[in-house]
């Protein structure tokens, strides 16, 4: 694929006997992609393996059209890493951090601290930044991981869980700038996650990984296709009624515990069902078309190949 | 907690090479270990001992010169002195190879390995440093930080060396070289500096090569666990088993044990360098009179050294050496 930005043809890695990748084939565009996957599925080892952090067992991987067993020192002065555990580096302040791991790409001094402190204000610190690294909440330190990874200005980024442990407003705070940084900045993000939601909110193409193996590549647009023939609908009141509209028009319904109603409409568009409603009288306050797919999408690729 | 989202721009600057980067990890590297509490302490007292030893030998060179104030201080207000002086003097003038080069390479042999010297205030400098170098990078999981950046193992471990060997350099090649400046300093003639060269060439030698070892094994050590306190425990138990070992192998005549001991293999490989032996019988060929003591002859048989024992020697140290850098290849590693 012309212009790939991930690149992997039968991407294999041994622990001993057991194979956390086994034979990965992927080419992914410059984008926002969503890696999902349970516990111990391979999403890290994956990033891992692709930042040379990892050596690969067998297969060959390109990240931005290089080979990363061969130019791996390269690609990583283009890639920026946000690491699942803390990994600060004891006894720094925040900026001094940040403008150590720019100056570890190569910025001279003078322009990564400049950098450090610019991408410490877009990641929202404030005066947290003159305190030692050792004394930051969870929130700081996910923010403070993300403006290393970013400091050096680079193509791509890959983000281990950056939201977690973060409280709502962190975390919507945290899901902004990344989303922005493929949106405005240009900077492709590999996001690997177990939440859905933020992978949902920020992802335009999504890997489903399990066992070591890429269960589903597609973009969002396309898995929520699958399930475009449903919906949930908010009303207020009148529940029994709407139930009975429904299924007066084909549709099969549930109320459920949230009073929420989930449709199956089986139809390409959701007007349909609205417009029958309208006629009958009735305005739902919401209407989600395919609530819940790419829940409901990971749910049935684990569960057709996925662990036991 | 407001978002300054247009902060964020693209740079088009330069991006430096692969030795700036190792260089940016050695001066992280000695900041870290500065920081440390107490080390400027050591520090200063390596410098403070320099200083001392500079004074010494920048009176000694005054010795030589009858123009000068100290000269003309000790001959008219330290009566004892007053004939050892202009004694010194004539000497120097009648042979400065012995009198001046053969002198400065003793002090300096002393000075470079003696039990109370920069060495083993570097030592102490290094047992505290120890838990600074990589041991705090695999406690905090740093290593996966340095090795998402362009900088590879082998240069994260050059960039660390980088930085012990400023450690050290500070601690006891630097205050070697101020001695040496300041004995020195004021010196009667250019020729002083041409016979005290050989002793700071020996002194350099050696200590370039202690400071590789001490290097070496010091990163060994701290890469051996991410525990700082088992880190310190660890070196300090090294030390104490060099001095341990060396000890049950002079008393037990189990001499192969001493070599067990990197105090003993660089001891010997300091008389190799310095040559006192050499210097000896030097002496003894030109002034066969001094040498005839019972102090000299056991001195020059203390100092006499083979081919063999250096090369064993050598061995043990690059043997101990490897194991430190097969330590730091097996556990430098992201995770």
């Amino acid at each position: 694929m012309a212009g790939a930005i991930i690149e992997c043809s039968g991407v294999t890695k041994l622990f001993g006997d057991f194979a956390a990748l086994n034979n990965v084939s992927l080419d992914v565009s410059p984008g926002t992609i969503g890696l999902l996957g349970p516990n111990g599925a391979g999403k890290s080892t994956l990033m891992k393996c692709l930042l040379q952090l990892q050596p690969i067992s067998m297969g060959v991987a390109k990240l931005l059209g290089r080979d990363v067993g061969s130019e791996g020192r390269e690609i990583r002065t283009r890639v920026g890493y946000a690491p699942e555990q803390d990994c600060l580096i004891s006894g720094m302040v925040g900026c001094e951090y940040v403008t150590y791991c720019a100056q570890l790409n190569g910025l001279p001094f003078q322009e990564a601290r400049q950098r450090a402190h610019e991408m410490l204000d877009f990641v929202g610190m404030g005066q947290e930044r003159y305190r030692p690294v050792d004394t930051y909440s969870t929130g700081m330190k996910q923010r403070v991981k993300l403006a290393q990874a970013i400091v050096h200005d680079p193509e791509m980024v890959f983000l281990d869980e950056p939201t977690n442990g973060l409280d709502p407003k962190g975390r919507e705070q945290i899901l902004q700038l990344v989303e922005s940084l493929w949106e405005k900045h240009n900077i492709s993000v590999v996001l690997s996650s177990h939440l859905l939601q933020d992978v949902d909110r920020i992802c335009g193409e999504i890997i489903i990984i399990a066992r070591g193996e890429v269960l589903v590549k597609d973009t969002l647009k396309n898995l929520k296709g699958r399930r475009a023939g449903f919906a949930e609908l908010v009303v207020e009141g009148e529940h029994q009624r709407v139930l009975e509209i429904l299924r007066a028009n084909e549709c099969t319904c549930e109320l459920e515990s949230n009073g929420h109603i989930t449709v199956e409409h089986g139809r390409e568009s959701l007007t349909p069902v609205l417009k029958f409603l309208r006629d009958a009288g009735v305005r739902p306050i919401e209407a989600l078309p395919s609530p819940n797919a790419l829940e409901e999408v990971f749910l049935q690729a684990l569960s057709t190949h996925g662990p036991d | 907690m407001a978002l300054i989202d247009s902060s964020y721009t693209h740079r088009d600057g330069e991006t430096r090479g692969i030795n700036y980067r190792r260089w940016v990890i050695a001066q992280a590297t000695l900041t870290a270990c500065l920081k440390v509490k107490g080390m400027r302490w050591v520090v200063w007292s390596c410098w403070i001992y320099a200083f001392l030893q500079g004074i010494f030998l920048f009176g000694f060179g005054q010795l030589m010169d009858p123009s000068s104030t100290v000269y003309a201080f000790i001959t008219e207000n330290l009566g004892l002195f007053k004939p050892i002086a202009p004694m010194f003097q004539g000497w120097a003038e009648e042979n400065p190879r012995i009198a001046i080069g053969m002198t400065y390479n003793l002090f300096f042999y002393i000075f470079t390995g003696a039990i109370v010297s920069t060495l083993t205030l570097s030592l102490v400098a290094l047992g505290m440093a120890i838990p600074r170098l990589i041991t705090s990078d695999l406690s905090s999981r740093a290593i996966t930080i340095y090795s998402s950046k362009a900088v590879s193992r082998l240069d994260y471990c050059l960039g660390k060396f980088g930085g012990v060997m400023l450690l050290l350099t500070i601690t006891w090649l630097g205050p070697m070289l101020a001695t040496w400046l300041m004995g020195n300093l004021m010196a009667p003639k250019i020729s002083f500096f041409w016979h005290t060269a050989p002793a700071l060439l020996h002194s350099s030698m050696f200590v370039l090569a202690g400071m590789i070892f001490l290097g070496l094994m010091a990163l060994g050590v701290s890469a051996m666990t991410s525990s700082p306190r088992t880190a310190t425990s660890i070196w300090v138990g090294v030390l104490l088993l060099g001095v341990v070992l060396s000890g049950i192998g002079l008393s037990s005549k189990n001499e192969w044990l001493q070599y067990l001991s990197f105090w003993f293999d660089l001891e010997l490989l300091q008389r190799w360098i310095f040559n006192i032996s050499g210097d000896f019988k030097e002496l003894s060929a030109e002034y066969p009179g001094i040498t005839e003591g019972d102090i000299f002859k056991q001195m020059k048989l203390r100092l006499d050294i083979t081919a063999d024992n250096v090369a064993v020697a050598i061995t043990c140290l690059s043997l101990l050496g490897g194991a430190a850098l097969l330590t730091l290849y097996k556990k430098v590693k992201p995770e």
